[in-house]
């Protein structure tokens, strides 16, 4: 199969064996490895760019594949012995998106959902994950095809044909509240952000072509700033332009920073007529990003420019976050029934939906203790536009290691994020943005969508064959009428028009991959 | 994990900058402290705030825009 990144296909045969002979092919831009009797086939592109990748016989039936340095657990690691065993242990930073799906005799795995899919014979629609799916359920969901999985952070796998799979879940994090962590001195701050921001440079960026997405909020512009003052180097940055009433406030901000940093700047306008999430879809998806066709353009121009890394400012908000109770992700019992019951939901979810929600309350934390906010590790696991591009995104906000430092800081310094706040104010960054007197809400364009009429084919071509009105879970009629009252500006709250967006997507994802809804 | 943030390098040639720096810091840093007391338990107590979510980064930054 043809991977963007990495895809590992492994079918079962009798004669499987540790010890059968793996040869690694080598193009220009690729590694391939299989087995003699080509049960086995792996797909790894080259990269020369943060973080490299590599690939390397260790014996005639053993070889090692990943990226980054090989030592180091920030990294991912792939062995591969004989055409019976494959080994991978997930890196701490999980930028990469890796679905997997394995049963006793095969074993498939891409960063792309779409190479899953197209490898499972007859896939099936989990109906378990149905209702979560449409609700959007306070967890990391995994996606709806029967037996498909995402590998997370810290996680490690080991298959072996013939037996199966089995998988290691990452430790907890050390802490459970913010209040566990011992307090820290919030001047010490200044010091150490500043030493943590030199290590990110120079680590993600010594040597490499980069630029920064900014959007004109303060996360995003910390970097670029930061990086300018220390090196007095011409940067490149990249945004997204909203449009009224945002733009009027958006642009001096972008205009601040770029003067700040003597940047380039790239930017494109959102324009939701025609760059509507969903539309022109052609291949399953789980998780595309909300910007996805708004920031194709802006990242194929990126690497025409030579562009490998690309900093943003993703979990900054949530870095900063106070954790004083159970997460959303964490919820389960007695707590997360009543949350449930008291959610306001559309009148297009039926009661049946509404019933099974409410009876499909975990009764367990299915996941360990995350090392970063769950938002955070679980968006940037389904974002696979910047590698397709040859672009790897780092953000300084998604860090394990900054997130307890983080938490250590008395919570009204976190408040309103007063302590970056500040840290921007005393190196002299732009006032603009640290002090800003109003700020861009980048929802409204989602609501623009639709009111552009950008779904008008989209609803009706998947309300003609929707499982999940056959399932008895979505009124269609009400789905016309909600659609209809989004169009027009009557929903103002934009629950409706997201949890819209989640049912036409679902839909939409399993009729492309394919897949059926279970005889039994 | 080898992530190394918490020392701390600073360049010989920036080292009065950086002091500057780090006076203006520590003010700010006593201006955000300069809140009632009632007011940093109710923070510290505030349940799983994403205090850094937009809504929360109108206004004045200094600390005080806490409600």
């Amino acid at each position: 199969m043809r991977t963007s990144f990495l895809s590992i296909l492994a079918e079962y045969t009798p004669s499987a064996s540790d010890s059968t002979a793996l040869f690694i092919e080598e193009s220009h831009d690729e590694w391939i490895i299989t087995s003699i009797d080509r049960s086995l086939h792996v797909t790894l592109k080259k990269r020369q760019a943060y973080p490299v990748t590599y690939c390397h016989q260790v014996d005639r039936s053993t070889v090692r594949l990943g990226y980054g340095d090989e030592t180091n657990d920030e990294f991912l690691t792939v062995t591969l012995r004989g055409n019976k065993t494959v080994s991978i242990a997930r890196d701490s930073f999980a930028t990469l998106p890796l679905f997997y799906y394995a049963n006793k005799s095969n074993f498939i795995l891409s960063n792309e959902y779409a190479n899953v899919l197209g490898n499972i014979k007859d896939p099936l629609i989990r109906e378990s994950v149905v209702v979560d799916h449409l609700i959007i359920v306070d967890r990391p969901m995994p996606p709806p095809i029967e037996g498909v999985e995402v590998l997370k952070e810290q996680e490690e796998l080991v298959f072996r044909m013939g037996e199966g799979l089995v998988l290691t879940q990452a430790p907890d994090r050390p802490w459970l509240y913010s209040l566990d962590v011992p307090v820290s001195d919030p001047k010490a701050f200044f010091g150490r952000f500043s030493a943590y921001l030199d290590y990110f440079i120079e680590s993600r960026f010594s040597g490499q072509q980069f630029a920064f997405v900014v959007s004109g909020g303060l996360d995003s512009a910390t970097l670029p700033q930061y990086f300018y003052r220390k090196t007095n180097q011409p940067i490149i940055t990249t945004s997204l332009l909203l449009g009224p009433p945002y733009d009027v406030t958006q642009r001096p901000k972008l205009q601040a920073i770029v003067e700040q940093t003597n940047a380039t700047p790239i930017v494109q306008t959102l324009d939701p007529r025609t760059m509507a999430p969903l539309s022109g879809m052609t291949v399953p998806r789980y998780g595309e990003a909300m910007y996805a066709k708004a920031f194709q353009p802006l990242l194929r121009r990126l690497r025409e420019m030579g562009i490998q890394v690309l900093a943003t400012g993703e979990g900054g908000d949530e870095i900063l976050g106070n954790v004083t109770d159970e997460s959303f992700a964490m919820m389960h019992g007695k707590k997360a029934r009543a949350r449930r019951r008291d959610m306001e939901l559309p009148d297009f979810f039926t009661p049946k939906l509404k019933n099974a929600y409410l009876s499909n309350v975990p009764q367990t934390p299915l996941l360990p203790l995350p090392h970063r906010p769950a938002n955070t590790s679980f968006g940037q696991l389904l974002n696979n536009l910047y590698i397709r591009e040859g672009i790897w995104p780092v953000s300084p906000f998604s860090s394990p290691g900054l997130y307890q430092y983080l938490q250590s800081i008395p919570a009204h310094f976190r408040a309103n994020k007063n302590i970056l706040r500040a840290f921007h104010k005393a190196k002299g960054f732009t006032e603009l943005i640290y002090d800003a007197s109003k700020n861009e809400f980048f929802d409204v364009f989602f609501q623009e969508c639709f009111e552009s009429g950008a779904y008008d084919t989209l609803v009706q071509e998947v309300l003609s064959s929707a499982k999940t009105v056959a399932l008895g879970y979505i009124d269609e009629k009400e789905v016309q009428g909600a659609y209809k009252r989004i169009k027009q500006g009557l929903h103002t709250d934009e629950d409706t028009a997201f949890r819209l967006y989640c049912f036409l997507q679902l839909e939409k994802s399993w009729n492309l991959a394919g897949a059926e809804l279970a005889k039994t | 994990m080898s992530e190394t943030i918490f020392s701390q390098s600073l360049g010989a040639a920036e080292i009065d900058t950086e002091l500057r720096e780090i006076e203006v810091f520590n003010d700010l840093v006593e201006a955000i402290d300069d809140i009632p007391s009632e007011l940093k338990e109710e923070l510290r107590a505030k349940s799983s705030g994403k205090f850094g979510s937009t809504a929360d980064m109108e206004g004045d930054f200094a600390g005080r825009k806490t409600d």
